[in-house]
């Protein structure tokens, strides 16, 4: 059972109350953290068991976010590999709230710091297209704009849901020229452009990007042009799932995001498919900026190790497979 | 002087923004035809000229479309041709409405040849990818439809005038199993796709094609996943003036049309709208046409064929005189 501070957080998540993949992250670790220090166990395996149950609550409570498996597991990869028996409880317990801080105070500050390092790969007079609204691949825009920089951006309006109109907006508002173009017409601007920076939903472990539908089809078009691609992705977008062989799931949206239903009977008898996001092989990323620092895709497994541990297939059960989910406007 | 009837249709918005060539050439030759057949001119020379006027007006409704231009400089051909023979008025407007529905009628015919050719590269339980509204595509699609094949259609919805969903309507009413995606999702349904095939506003003489804004990168799209990418167009597509250095020009098209006028009013944004692109030859695996298959790379074969007769420039004078001398 979890103490009552840490029970409501579980419950806001579940009811959407929290929103936002960092977001729903902190809050997962901010309610294990509450429930280690608040823990009366007599011993380290019964501290270990009142964690452990923790999380399985935790994980249940959205078994769709990206980021809260991976919150969880950051702080009881470190909590279980410092937990022997010949240690106190306290000082167990004290790894798990360190732990727990770290890893809140490294989401918050991920997006400022992507920016910063993301920043360095930006030149004067570079043209710029981005796809979607990603805060990470705008923190690097608007960082680089900050330094001085001069550059213009390609904004795609990103269909369905125009996401590109949220990106564009911020971009100017910062004072950065923005042209709107058709997410059909990135193939025929590349030769004009120097780099696309993207943000990420997940990336797994062979350096894979899941992102906004079409972000493979702009990658392909500028793999093509020789233009460099980045991804903006903080280090808890990972898939530490991907590592034993999971696929991330591809969440499929209502039809209705791409025509009305008044349109639809119209036509008659179609299927009307939607899927938010697609994959985008390594081959075509030429970096990952992560708040640690620049990455090839391949080097996603070292953070994947580095950060969440090996994954023993044993562990799979608790760490579900998610599927991405898309969350309207909300900037993490 | 231009007849309201040619004005009416430049600026019919559904046939300039949402209609393959096809039918573009077939309402700008039936207006050519009808003002020319009402005009009330008496001289030769004023009839030519208002036949000439007309035509050249009527290919604004799509600058980058072969088989229009194509077809309109036919008319004017032929009736300048009459006219130097010393025909009158009434006899210039039969030859106006003869060329003008003969060309229409070959055209047509060509719709029909492809359809037949092109059915036969279409297999029982093949996923087929489109893109754009062609008429030579549903007529093929239809045809194999017909014949008891069981098609599986992928349509992209087309931003930003969504003439797909024009194109889902008649797939679904010819009762063929029709899923509308939007254009994006293109690449993650690739896996599951057998075939891409999409029509052409133009053929160039190097074997690419310009079609609506997309298309190109469905084909790169589609050659990397080692899906074949089928394009069908009539030889009248084919754009003799590129043998010659000629650039097919791409037209932008009303900004409005991707963001409404109301929307992000911002100082420093910009839109673009380019209506088509160009589609590499090496992103191609066939052109289907109604004389037959071919390969990209031979569509200079095709454009050898036709430069005599059909040749259309916006410089014609001086490409004609050019064309002359390279006979």
């Amino acid at each position: 059972m979890l103490p009552k501070d840490a029970l409501k957080i579980a419950e806001d998540i579940r009811d959407m109350r929290i929103r936002g993949a960092g977001q729903i992250a902190r809050s997962a670790v901010e309610a294990l953290e509450i429930t280690a220090r608040e823990s009366k166990a007599r011993d380290v395996k019964e501290f270990l068991e009142e964690l452990t149950n923790a999380s399985h609550t935790l994980l249940r409570t959205r078994p769709t976010a990206v980021s809260l498996p991976n919150g969880i597991r950051y702080v009881m990869h470190r909590v279980s590999t410092g937990a022997e028996p010949s240690k106190s409880v306290d000082e167990i317990r004290n790894v798990a709230v360190v732990a727990a801080k770290t890893f809140i105070e490294n989401t918050r500050t991920a997006v400022e710091r992507i920016g910063e390092i993301g920043a360095r790969r930006i030149r004067d007079g570079d043209v710029l297209l981005t796809h979607c609204n990603s805060s990470a691949a705008l923190s690097v825009m608007k960082n680089a704009w900050a330094n001085g920089k001069k550059f213009e951006v390609f904004v795609t309006e990103t269909r369905p849901r125009f996401q590109g109109h949220i990106t564009a907006a911020e971009l100017c508002k910062t004072g950065i020229p923005v042209t709107m173009i058709l997410d059909d017409a990135v193939r025929y601007f590349m030769q004009e452009v120097d780099k696309v920076i993207v943000g990420a939903d997940a990336i797994t472990a062979n350096g894979a990007l899941v992102n906004k539908i079409g972000t493979s089809m702009v990658a392909l078009a500028a793999h093509e042009a020789k233009v460099k691609v980045y991804a903006a992705a903080e280090t808890y977008k990972f898939s530490p799932e991907t590592m034993i062989g999971d696929l991330v799931r591809i969440e499929e949206r209502d039809p209705n995001e791409i025509i009305s239903q008044k349109e639809l009977d119209k036509i008659g008898l179609i299927k009307v498919r939607n899927p938010a996001f697609d994959v985008t092989p390594p081959e075509f990323i030429d970096l990952i900026i992560t708040e640690w620092g620049i990455i090839p895709p391949l080097g996603a497994t070292l953070i994947l190790q580095d950060v969440f541990g090996v994954l023993t297939p044993e562990e799979l059960h608790e760490y579900q497979t998610y599927e991405l989910e898309e969350v309207w406007g909300s900037v993490t | 002087m231009i007849h309201k009837d040619v004005r009416a249709i430049v600026d019919d918005v559904h046939i300039r923004q949402m209609r393959g060539g096809t039918v573009v050439t077939h309402a700008a030759l039936t207006a050519l035809r009808s003002t020319s057949l009402a005009s009330t001119v008496t001289s030769t020379k004023d009839f030519v000229s208002y036949v000439e006027e007309n035509a050249n007006y009527l290919r604004r409704i799509r600058a980058a479309s072969i088989p229009l231009t194509n077809g309109l400089r036919y008319v004017v051909s032929e009736v300048q041709q009459a006219a130097k023979r010393g025909a009158g008025v009434e006899e210039l407007k039969r030859v106006v409405s003869d060329s003008a529905l003969g060309f229409d009628r070959k055209l047509e015919e060509s719709i029909r040849q492809i359809a037949e050719i092109g059915a036969r590269r279409l297999k029982s339980g093949d996923v087929i990818i489109t893109h754009s509204y062609s008429s030579s595509v549903l007529a093929i699609l239809k045809k194999a439809h017909q014949q008891g094949k069981r098609l599986k259609v992928f349509v992209t919805e087309t931003r930003p005038e969504l003439e797909g969903r024009d194109v889902a309507r008649e797939l679904a009413t010819e009762g063929i199993d029709t899923t509308l995606i939007i254009d994006s999702a293109v690449s993650h349904f690739i896996e599951d796709s057998d075939k891409v095939m999409v029509g052409a506003e133009a053929v160039a003489a190097n074997g690419a094609i310009v079609n609506k804004i997309g298309t190109a990168m469905i084909a790169a799209v589609a050659q990397r996943a080692r899906v074949r990418v089928f394009v069908a167009a009539s030889t009248y597509k084919f754009s003799p003036e590129t043998m010659f250095g000629e650039l097919i020009e791409i037209e932008e098209r009303s900004s409005s049309y991707v963001l409404d006028d109301t929307e992000l009013k911002l100082p420093n944004l910009k839109v673009r709208n380019p209506a088509f692109d160009v589609t590499s030859p090496q992103d191609i695996d066939l052109i289907i046409t109604e004389r037959g298959v071919i390969p990209p790379q031979a569509a200079i074969m095709i454009v050898r064929e036709q430069k005599g007769p059909l040749l259309f420039t916006p410089h014609e004078a001086g490409l004609e005189k050019f064309l002359h001398e390279a006979d």
